[in-house]
C-alpha cells in the first residue's frame, strides 16, 4: 500500500461516531483495508461499517 | 438578461452522486436569476447522448456534478459520459468537474481533481443540504461556478475557492471538528486549474 492510501486510512480512524465519509475514485480502499482501520478503534472489533457505492458509514453507532 | 448565454449542468441522481446532484441547485438557480439557459440534464437526462446535443448549443459553462474516477465521469444507469478516451473536454487524466468557456475567443479553463476526493458527511441528517459538515466540504466548488457565473474570470474563482479552503483550516483546526482539517487540506491540494485562467463568460 502506498503512502498516500496509507495516511489516509489513519486519518479515518479518527472520524468519530455519527459521521460517514465519502471516497471517490471507487475501490481506492478494499473492503479488508477499510474493515481493518475501523476495527482498530472499535470497542468490540466487530465489524462496524457498512458500504454503499462511495459512501462508508458507520452504524451501530459504534466505533 | 443574458439570453444567448447557455450552461450545462449534468448531475445523476445516483448513491454516489446523490450529495453533488443537490449542490448543483445553487449555480442552477444563480444562473436562472441571470437568466442564463440552463439545460439540466439531470437523474435520467444525465447520457452521452443528451450532453452530445447540449453541446450543439454553444455553452459557455459545463458542470459535471459527481465524479466516480479520477478519470471517468459515469451517468444515468452508470454510462460511461467522459473518460481517457473521450475527445475534447477532458484529458490529462483528471476529472473536471468545471469547464468553462470564453464562446467568442474559445478560450476554456477546466477546473478539477487529480487526486482522491475524501469528504466526510452526518449520519444525522436526511437532506445532502441540511449536512453542515458536507458544506465545508462541497460548497468551495459549487460557488466557485456561482463566482464565475458572477463575473469572475476562472482563475479569480479558483484562487477565492483556495481561501476560503485555507479559512476553513484555520476556522476549524482548534474545533470539535479538527478531524475533518486534513481532508480538507488534501481537497485544497488537489483542486487543479488547467486551461486559460483568465476565461469568463461576461
Amino acid at each position: 500500500m502506498d503512502m498516500e492510501k496509507e495516511e489516509v486510512l489513519k486519518r479515518l480512524e479518527k472520524v468519530p461516531e455519527g459521521f460517514g465519509f465519502f471516497i471517490a475514485p471507487e475501490g481506492l480502499f478494499t473492503v479488508d483495508e477499510l474493515k481493518v482501520a475501523i476495527k482498530k478503534s472499535s470497542k468490540e472489533g466487530e465489524e462496524i461499517i457498512k458500504i454503499e457505492s462511495h459512501y462508508y458509514d458507520f452504524i451501530n453507532g459504534k466505533r | 438578461m443574458e439570453k444567448d448565454k447557455v450552461i450545462v449542468v449534468v448531475r445523476p441522481n445516483n448513491r454516489s452522486t446523490r450529495y453533488f446532484y443537490y449542490w448543483a441547485k445553487k449555480p442552477i438557480a444563480i444562473a436562472k436569476e441571470k437568466g442564463i439557459k440552463v439545460v439540466d440534464l439531470k437523474v435520467e437526462r444525465a447520457t452521452s447522448k443528451n450532453i452530445e446535443k447540449a453541446m450543439t448549443l454553444n455553452p459557455c459553462m459545463v458542470f459535471f456534478c459527481g465524479c466516480n474516477d479520477t478519470n471517468k465521469l459515469v451517468g444515468f444507469n452508470n454510462e460511461i459520459l467522459i473518460d481517457d478516451d473521450s475527445n475534447g473536454l477532458f484529458s490529462n487524466g483528471t476529472v473536471e468537474v468545471l469547464c468553462v468557456r470564453d464562446t467568442k475567443s474559445n478560450k476554456c479553463a477546466y477546473v478539477g481533481r487529480n487526486e482522491p476526493f475524501v469528504f466526510i458527511h452526518s449520519l444525522s441528517t436526511y437532506n445532502p443540504l441540511d449536512d453542515e459538515v458536507a458544506h465545508v466540504f462541497l460548497d468551495p466548488l459549487a460557488d466557485m461556478a456561482v463566482d464565475v457565473l458572477n463575473g469572475l474570470t476562472v482563475g479569480e474563482a479558483f484562487n477565492k475557492s483556495k481561501k476560503i479552503q485555507e479559512e476553513e483550516i484555520r476556522k476549524y483546526s482548534d474545533s470539535e471538528y479538527s478531524f475533518i482539517v486534513p481532508y480538507i487540506f488534501q481537497n485544497m491540494n488537489s483542486l487543479v486549474l488547467l486551461g486559460n485562467e483568465d476565461v469568463k463568460i461576461f
